[in-house]
């Protein structure tokens, strides 16, 4: 299990989540695939990439309001 | 990790629908192509056309642009970027900053109409003086200028960045409320009316919001990712936006299902009523003979605006290379 850093975009609340993969993460905060991309150093990574214990992974709400 | 379906590169992204994982080159082909597809299949735009794209600063606006600059030579068009500065604080002066930045990168002419000096007030302001809702006014202003600014180029097209999930959550609210005019309007072309309006085309129609923010992304376009200051996130278009992504994740494909479909089908709901005609301050479109600009600055300006800045934008317009 990882213990990462999340910086939410547009907005950047942070917070810390425990996950192993991102398709772990993307369920645990309650996101969906298709609606967010989530970024490593600016690279975006697949649902069955493996998280690293320690590093900041930027998650980004693609869909715009309303 | 993951590698590509095509040539076993690393892949960046993966689409469902189509069963794939792609490399970067790879996906942002598999998003061109798409576009390509689009125009061609709903003839967007033909040979030796003037095309104005429409940019916003965001992510779609950089997607539209970047496709469409590459499109162009293949196709045979020319093309042009606009910008609309809607005078909202810091967040328009940061998308304008993007809209240039992302001219000068494609190398391609940017024409900016700002609101406040047109109008001497900014989207905001105008909005509380006509107690209406700022989206509303944003509305009204955005769709004039855009055709103004067309007509006075004498340009063919008006290219918008509408995704997608901008469609569908229109076309659902639209069936929701059963304005079914609404749906009609969901076309990926719509023609010009001589001397009244210009066409007005969505090439980024059946790509996902998703695919719009990471072509832009991995082509390295520049854009600015926040929220306008008044959209909410608690809106309809929002939630059903949300929605037909919750569904789309549990059943691949069927938000693109919806969107071609709807673009075959758009003419077999009801049309309005009416006739356009020409407004009788300004002579663009209109229904009954008031465009909704006229009425809008008649009644926050004492005066129907619409003829004036017509001709400010043609000075304009006769000052820059487009
Ligand atoms: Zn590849
Ligand atoms: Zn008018």
């Amino acid at each position: 299990m990882a213990r990462v850093t999340v910086r939410m975009l547009p907005g950047g609340e942070t917070r810390t989540v425990e996950a192993e993969r991102v398709s772990d993460l993307i369920r645990s905060l309650g996101l969906d695939d298709e609606s967010y991309v989530i970024l490593r150093d600016g690279k975006p990574l697949l649902p069955g990439d493996r998280l690293r214990d320690g590093e900041t992974i930027v998650v980004v709400r693609v869909l715009s309001g309303g | 990790m993951a590698k590509c379906s095509l040539c076993g590169a690393p892949a960046v992204a993966e689409v469902r629908y189509a069963r794939l994982r792609l490399c970067r080159e790879h996906f942002l082909e598999f998003v061109e192509r798409k576009v390509e597809r689009a125009v061609r299949e709903h003839h967007m735009i033909r040979r030796g056309e003037k095309v104005v794209a429409a940019i916003s600063g965001g992510k779609d606006s950089a997607t539209l642009a970047g496709v469409l600059a590459r499109l162009r030579e293949r196709l045979g068009f020319g093309l042009v970027l606009a910008h609309i500065d809607l005078g909202i604080g810091e967040y328009s002066v940061r998308s304008r900053r993007a809209s240039e930045r992302l001219a000068d990168e494609l190398g391609l002419p940017l024409l900016v109409l700002s609101v406040e000096e047109l109008l001497g007030d900014g989207v905001p302001r105008l909005a509380m003086k006509a107690r209406r809702p700022a989206c509303s006014v944003c509305g009204i202003v955005k769709r004039y200028l855009l055709n103004a600014l067309a007509i006075e180029a004498r340009a063919d097209r008006v290219a918008t960045g509408h995704n997608a999930d901008d469609i569908a959550a229109y076309a659902l609210k639209a069936f929701l409320t059963q304005n079914l005019e609404d749906l009609r309007k969901q076309k990926p072309a719509t023609p010009s009316i001589e001397g009244l309006a210009v066409s007005r085309v969505k090439p980024l129609y059946s790509v996902y919001e998703k695919e719009s923010y990471l072509y832009a992304l991995l082509r390295g376009l520049p854009f600015y990712h926040e929220e306008c200051p008044h959209a909410r996130l608690t809106s309809l278009d929002f939630h059903l936006k949300e929605m037909i992504n919750k569904l789309e994740s549990r059943h691949p494909g069927i938000k693109l299902q919806l969107v071609r479909g709807l673009a075959r089908n758009a003419d077999r709901y009801p049309g309005e009523d009416w006739e356009p005609v020409p407004c009788r301050h300004c002579g663009l479109i209109s229904y009954g003979g008031e465009c909704s600009f006229c009425r809008l600055t008649s009644r926050v300006k004492g005066e129907p605006l619409g003829g004036k800045v017509r001709g400010k934008i043609r000075s304009l317009i006769e000052g820059s290379h487009i």
